[in-house]
Parts: C-alpha cells; sequence; structure tokens
C-alpha cells in the first residue's frame, strides 16, 4: 500500500511526463488496489454520448456548401492596395518616430528644469506628519515621489 | 469506383481536383462522430453543432495542408478539438464579461447550469472535473478505443503525455462515480 501511495505522490509532482508514464506502466498495471481506482472503458462510454445514441444529426452539408461555395470563407492573400496602406502607415510612423527622437533633447532639458523646481514642503497623511523622499535617476526623465506615515517600518 | 467504398485520401484527392461534391461523403462519414465528440466537450447541442460547421468548412480550406500520410479522422478531430477549445475559450469570456456587465455574481453558475441541462442523461458533474485535455483523451479512449499513440496524434503531444493524460481523467471519472469529491484535488 505505501508503494501505491509513493507511486501516486511521484506522479503528482514528477515533472516529466515521460518519467510518470514510465512509473505509471512499471507499477498500475500489476496493481489491483491501483487498477481498481481507474474507471473501465464501459464506465467512461456510459457517461459519454455515443454517436448511435444521437437521434438526428443535423445535416450539415446545405449550409458547409453554400459557404464553401461562395468563396467567402478562403483566406485570400493580401491585396496590393492593402500592401500600400501597410507601407504608407509604415512611412509615417518612421517620419513620426524620426521627429520625436530630433526634438528628445530640448524636451529633456526642459523637462529637467521643471524637476529641479520640484519641491515638498510639508505633506500629511490622516491628519498626521508623513514622510517623503523624492527620487531623481540619473539618465531618465522621470521623478519618483514616495510618502509614508510617519513611524511607519520602524 | 463508388463513392461509398473510396478512402478518405480519394475523396480527398477528388476535393482537391475541385470535386466540392466528394467533401459531402466526408461529411456523411463524419457527422454523426462529429457530431457526438463535439457535444461530450461541450455539453451543448447549438454550440456542438456550430463547431461542427465551422471545423468542417476549416477542413475543407485547409485540405492542401492535410498530409496523406496521417490519418485523415485524426487531422479531423485535431481541428474539431481546437475548435472546440476555442469555443469554450470564447464561451468563458462570454460569461465572464456577462457577469461584470450585469453585476450578478451568481449569473456566471446560473449560466453553466444551463448547457446541461439541454443534455438529459448526462451528468455534467462528471465531466466537468476534467480539464479539456483530459475530457478530449477520455472520448477518443472509450468512444474510439484509440491508444495512447493515435491520442498522441490527435492532441499533438507525446505518447507518454497521452497516457498520462488519460490516467488522470480515468482516475478522476472512477473517483466521481464512486462519489468522492475530486474538485478540490484538481489544484
Amino acid at each position: 500500500m505505501w508503494r501505491c501511495k509513493m507511486v501516486d505522490l511521484l506522479i503528482r509532482i514528477l515533472p516529466v511526463s515521460a518519467w510518470k508514464d514510465r512509473l505509471i506502466q512499471w507499477h498500475v498495471p500489476g496493481c489491483a488496489a491501483c487498477s481498481e481506482k481507474l474507471a473501465a472503458r464501459e464506465e467512461a462510454m456510459s457517461v459519454l454520448v455515443q454517436e448511435r445514441e444521437l437521434v438526428s444529426v443535423k445535416d450539415f452539408w446545405p449550409v458547409v456548401n453554400r459557404r464553401l461555395r461562395s468563396g467567402v470563407e478562403r483566406e485570400a492573400p493580401p491585396s496590393r492596395p492593402a500592401w500600400q496602406w501597410v507601407s504608407v502607415a509604415a512611412g509615417l510612423a518612421v517620419v513620426i518616430l524620426t521627429s520625436l527622437w530630433l526634438n528628445r533633447a530640448p524636451f529633456e532639458e526642459a523637462s529637467a528644469d521643471l524637476t529641479q523646481k520640484l519641491q515638498i514642503d510639508y505633506i500629511r497623511i490622516g491628519d498626521e506628519p508623513a514622510r517623503a523622499y523624492v527620487f531623481q535617476p540619473k539618465g531618465v526623465n522621470m521623478t519618483l515621489v514616495w510618502i509614508e506615515k510617519d513611524g511607519e517600518g520602524e | 469506383m463508388n463513392d461509398k467504398h473510396m478512402s478518405d485520401r480519394d475523396l480527398v484527392q477528388a476535393c482537391l481536383s475541385g470535386k466540392v461534391d466528394a467533401y459531402q461523403k466526408i461529411m456523411e462519414r463524419y457527422s454523426g462522430k462529429a457530431m457526438a465528440l463535439a457535444l461530450n466537450m461541450l455539453r451543448h447541442r447549438e454550440d456542438a453543432e456550430d463547431v461542427c460547421q465551422e471545423a468542417f468548412v476549416k477542413v475543407f480550406n485547409n485540405l492542401d495542408r492535410y498530409d496523406p500520410q496521417q490519418d485523415f479522422k485524426n487531422w479531423f478531430y485535431t481541428v474539431l478539438y481546437r475548435r472546440c477549445l476555442d469555443h469554450m475559450r470564447k464561451r468563458k469570456r462570454f460569461y465572464s464579461f456577462m457577469v461584470k456587465f450585469r453585476n450578478e455574481p451568481d449569473l456566471e453558475a446560473a449560466l453553466m447550469r444551463q448547457g446541461p441541462a439541454r443534455n438529459p442523461g448526462l451528468d455534467p458533474r462528471l465531466l466537468e472535473v476534467l480539464s479539456p485535455r483530459e475530457k478530449m483523451t477520455l472520448i477518443l479512449w472509450a468512444n474510439e478505443g484509440y491508444t495512447g499513440e493515435e491520442i498522441a496524434s490527435v492532441l499533438r503531444c507525446s505518447p507518454s503525455t497521452a497516457r498520462v493524460n488519460l490516467y488522470k481523467a480515468r482516475k478522476k471519472l472512477k473517483a466521481m462515480l464512486e462519489g468522492e469529491d475530486v474538485a478540490l484535488q484538481n489544484g
């Protein structure tokens, strides 16, 4: 019994299917207790719908035939106008990105001026004084302000 | 040659040479099996019909990609299985959306209950514990008599993975049949 439990545990924790499969093949067929815990084919069939149980199956042909003959379903290769649109959009994107990149330096300078002016005099959370930390990473156009209640984390 | 005695490969060749009507023979062969499989996966008749229809169209449109070395039925089942998965994902998204939209937490459960209710004779709880992959494995094994290798060719996984999935599915089903609650073991 301990062997069955060990096999069951290993099947749960082993990371590779091939190992699990080997373990199952090695232990389960020869173990009556483990084999009894597996549903037989007849039991599985009893909970599944069988083809013969279907009273009537919808005739798919009329609808499918209509769709096939209409040819709408076939995936047509992209037409030339579509490619033209794509190339125009790509060209515009290149122009926009280039202009943004060219204007990058003045923008950084302007934002640097703004961050230099950033000043926090007094902060309160829930009517109590709070601590404020201002982080300005170098080379990044960003300022982080961290605020926490005074005395927290101590 | 009589169409009834033509192999799947011959019928596929006929379709590829422009005889669309040959596809009707293929559909006649597989409509019942496809419907049973989709019904077992989705547990909703209208959904199963939609999925079967989509799968037949998809298969026809990709007949040129069919490898004649492969069993046509397995290839068809692969397409059908993937359509079922797509449908299940859409259904799940739809239910989630409806729950959020109407702000009724119990709606999802109510909607999920609608499906099984339309198929008397099928106890939904018994298959609910299985993942879609385990469910498909069990269906192919029980209804089609597939081996691990054949299941693997449908699910596009290794035979050992297919056999492990089958082991898990059979174990969960047995536990459910014996009244044990294995839902908690799924996690």
